[in-house]
């Protein structure tokens, strides 16, 4: 008789959790992480939607949509998130990409967004962090970073698998223009090493490894906030700082389309916005109720932000990533 | 013919999935790719790393055999021999955890400069990285060849050369040395050929554009651009290089043993005698260089291990343990191991049949060697480019998640047959010659036959082909790492990830627990197929 309850009860747990559908959010590992805003976001959104948020996570964010277009039609992929602004014109060009419908009104970025395939959730400014306590003169521009002593060593992300990556490229593209090949060789000797995505960079960071890492203005607002530690800071560039602005969209061949609508709408509400300064280190992109967190206040407030257009990033991304590789591996 | 089924099948997938992929991709741009400048640098580093690291081995190979085969007698011997011949089924993974927690800048290398005073020092990422991975793996394998080379040096030679006093460097050239240039040209191009394919190490520890791989710019290709053509533009150039360098490495070479049969008695006169651990009076000299060859070796050899214990000591790294994507990667690993093991098992075994049948019989002795070519031909193609190619060919047909582990299990079988096929074709040879007629005489046959004049025989060496291929699978880093996400993770994927997330000290405990997994699973293997009597063959 126990086992007959017991069974029946195992059964009803299983018809229970099949009769939820499942919405698939494909995103690059950090997002999804348990010390991520992914648990969080499921959560609130699994609290409104009657069903089973999944994050399948790649180890890095240009890795999202390829996973994507491997799997095909046959995807189980609902939504891809993590992709950024530099990406958006080759996304679009796989053809997998549907319109969102959002109403993007409450929108409050520092540029004007318009785009119907792409819905921002997040924003955040390249910056290099340092250790405030075994470098207290960080360079202040990319010529004082080219400049630098051989000592100071970086890590930086690759431009072909991370956004960031990407970002930093674009990022020298925008300060030196026809100048950055030659930029990117003066600074090899301080490049410890390129790797593939950004957790893999800030962990060597962290560990000691570097002196310097490639991440945003908002990381030192992670170590003031959840570890009380200020050492960690962010260099002011007066060259300006690149301006990333990270999007999600929803996939043609979305096995849940309405799920999928509901959830990017859900992008926008203030219960995914208020987990993002707390939760992925990044700005939320509309105003929060409850403000920002005190200490993004100090926080390197970029006097200028650098961001080219999508369209040109597309059109020129390939010969650039082959010249920083081949500036690189010289 | 179970023979000609299975080898149609391993050949329609190594064929199948590379012309799926040609056929995806819709453009070959061979020159288009060689015209590049920066694929030119990744093809030119991708030879000079294998060029580097296979001198390197074989220079630091040949001082490490000779003492060892001078000094029969020293503690822990048998131990650093048994590393020896186990460095290539140690996972990549385990490794790489255990050579950035020696080298890396907050390594025990630096630990130990800082503590005399010097600043630290980065070397590991990079060229140098790769190449301390390479002769971690490869050191020990040439070491293996070149020992088993001089002991086989007939004795009366040694005596000869004693009578005739000849000593010092006249030894080494006259003696040892027309061996040990026998050896080269196998040794060398197996060595090169791991190094040219390299992927996991390079993946790890390169560093960036300036060491990138051929292997590890498809992955690229594939993983983070999906850019098709790429990819198989340069898988075609990694297969031709491959091919022609393999051509002239292994035409001049005289076949490889990897294992050797123990020679009890053996003698020279510049070493320790077989009997007693005393010296030979005078050779205080050479006695150190070996001690110290030796010391280095095993400093060199064993140093990762005892870093991803001591990380594990550190405590910290225990919570991984408890985390349900370890349990799923564990299980995964697991089944895929098994299955896949087992399957390459088996295929080789009913190929190593066909090749003795093939042998046996006069008519058809010229073809009996194309079994064995067609069982190893995936070593020549890049594992992520066949996955790729095997997953678009399917992926319309099948269930997506359901390919992805199926599409880990079969690339996996196509790249461990070659080792079992190694393994099973000498002794099944032997079995049919000894006992066809026999048992046809006797008119036994079928499953008669097998279980009494087969299976004891063979349990031996089948036994060792599956406890090696499980072991390898189980370590296996390479097309899991295209297909993989947190759904479908094995243990070194983790440990890769972990890396990736620099939590060492959670990814030491990761690679603590596969290497027990991989030592248990080939304990257990080796006694429950191959008996009681230990293990085949695998001891000098």
């Amino acid at each position: 008789m126990r086992l007959f309850v017991l069974l029946s009860l195992l059964f009803s747990v299983q018809a229970l959790a099949q009769n939820k559908p499942t919405l698939n959010v494909y995103t690059y590992d950090s997002f999804s992480s348990e010390w991520g805003p992914g648990p969080k976001i499921e959560q609130a959104f699994e609290a409104v939607c009657e069903c089973d948020l999944k994050f399948v996570s790649v180890d890095s964010s240009t890795g999202i949509l390829s996973r994507v277009q491997l799997e095909g039609a046959g995807s189980s992929a609902d939504i891809v998130l993590g992709l950024d602004n530099s990406l958006i014109v080759d996304a679009e060009n796989t053809g997998l990409i549907a319109p969102h419908g959002v109403d993007m009104s409450s929108l409050n970025l520092p540029i004007s967004w318009d785009n119907g395939k792409f819905l921002p959730f997040d924003f955040g400014y390249f910056a290099f962090i340092y250790n405030t306590e075994t470098h207290p003169n960080p360079p202040g521009s990319f010529d004082e970073l080219v400049e630098a002593d051989n000592d100071l060593k970086i890590v930086i992300q690759d431009p072909g698998s991370s956004t960031p990556g990407l970002g930093l490229m674009l990022w020298v593209k925008s300060v030196y223009g026809d100048r950055a090949a030659e930029v990117w060789q003066k600074l090899k000797p301080r490049i410890l090493t390129v790797t593939k995505g950004w957790s893999e960079a800030y962990g060597m960071f962290l560990e000691g490894e570097a002196d310097m890492v490639l991440s945003y203005t908002t990381s030192p607002a992670y170590h003031m906030i959840a570890e009380s530690e200020s050492r960690y800071q962010a260099a002011s560039f007066s060259d300006g700082h690149g301006m990333q602005i990270e999007v999600a969209a929803k996939l043609k061949n979305a096995p849940n389309p309405e799920l999928a609508d509901r959830f990017m709408q859900f992008i926008l509400t203030q219960d995914f916005q208020s987990i993002i300064p707390m939760g992925n280190w990044m700005f939320p992109v509309v105003s929060l109720d409850e403000g920002l967190p005190e200490d993004f206040g100090k926080l390197v407030n970029p006097a200028i932000s650098l961001m080219m257009d999508a369209g040109e990033i597309s059109q020129n991304k390939g010969g650039w990533i082959d010249e920083f590789n081949q500036a690189l591996s010289n | 013919m179970p023979g000609t089924m299975v080898l149609l099948l391993v050949g329609i997938s190594v064929i199948g999935g590379f012309v799926g992929l040609i056929f995806e991709s819709g453009s070959i741009a061979i020159i288009d790719q060689l015209q590049k400048p920066y694929i030119r640098s990744v093809i030119q580093f991708t030879l000079w790393q294998a060029a580097l690291s296979t001198s390197l081995s074989l220079l630091f190979a040949f001082p490490l055999a000779r003492a060892l085969h001078r000094r029969p007698h020293f503690f822990g011997r048998s131990i650093l021999l048994r590393l020896t011949s186990i460095s290539l089924i140690v996972p990549t993974m385990v490794a790489i955890i255990g050579i950035v927690g020696v080298h890396g800048r907050s390594g025990l290398v630096n630990d130990f400069l800082g503590v005399l005073g010097f600043p630290r020092q980065d070397y590991l990422y990079g060229l140098n990285g790769i190449l301390i991975a390479h002769l971690f793996f490869n050191v020990p394998l040439v070491t293996r060849l070149f020992l088993n080379g001089l002991m086989e040096i007939p004795q009366h030679q040694w005596r000869l050369a004693s009578h005739l006093g000849v000593t010092g460097f006249n030894l080494v050239s006259r003696v040892e040395w027309p061996v040990i240039r026998g050896l080269i040209p196998g040794a060398a191009g197996i060595v090169f050929l791991l190094c040219f394919t390299s992927f996991a190490i390079v993946l790890a520890l390169g560093g960036g554009p300036q060491s990138t791989t051929l292997e590890v710019a498809i992955y690229q290709a594939l993983r983070f651009d999906f850019n098709l053509s790429t990819a198989v533009s340069l898988s075609l150039i990694q297969i031709v290089l491959c091919v022609a360098l393999g051509f002239v490495f292994f035409s001049s070479s005289n076949g490889v043993k990897l294992q050797s049969e123990h020679r009890p008695g053996f003698y020279r006169p510049d070493g320790d005698s077989i009997d007693s651990a005393s010296s030979v009076p005078g050779l205080i000299v050479p006695r150190l260089l070996d001690i110290a060859v030796i010391l280095i070796a095993t400093l060199f050899l064993l140093s990762p291990f005892l870093a991803v214990v001591l990380k594990v000591l550190h405590g910290k790294g225990f919570a991984i343990l408890a985390h349900s994507g370890f349990l799923k990667a564990l299980e995964t690993s697991v089944l895929i191991a098994f299955v896949a093991g087992t399957i390459a098992t088996v295929f080789a075994l009913v190929i190593a049949q066909m090749v003795a049948t093939l042998r046996l019989n006069t008519r058809y002795q010229s073809v009996a060697v194309i079994p064995e070519l067609v069982g190893m031909m995936a070593l020549i193609m890049p594992p992520i480019t066949l996955g790729t190619g095997l997953f678009l060919l399917f992926r319309s047909t099948t269930d997506i998640s359901t390919l992805g582990p199926a599409l880990v299990v079969g690339i996996n079988v196509l790249f461990i047959l070659p080792f079992a096929l190694r393994i099973l074709i000498p002794p099944v040879h032997q079995q049919k010659q000894r006992f066809d007629r026999l048992s046809q005489g006797l008119g036994m046959s079928g499953l008669n036959q097998w279980r009494w004049v087969f299976w004891p025989g063979l349990r031996k060496p089948l036994g060792y082909a599956l406890a090696v291929t499980t072991t390898l699978s189980i370590g296996d880093m390479g097309v899991i790492a295209l297909f993989g996400t947190d759904n479908l993770s094995t243990l070194p994927l983790l440990i890769y990830r972990l890396l990736g997330n620099y939590r060492l000290d959670q990814a030491a405990v990761v690679a603590v627990v596969l290497c027990l997994l991989c030592l248990i699973i080939f304990v257990i293997i080796e006694r429950f197929i191959g008996g009681k009597e230990g293990h085949y063959n695998a001891k000098t």
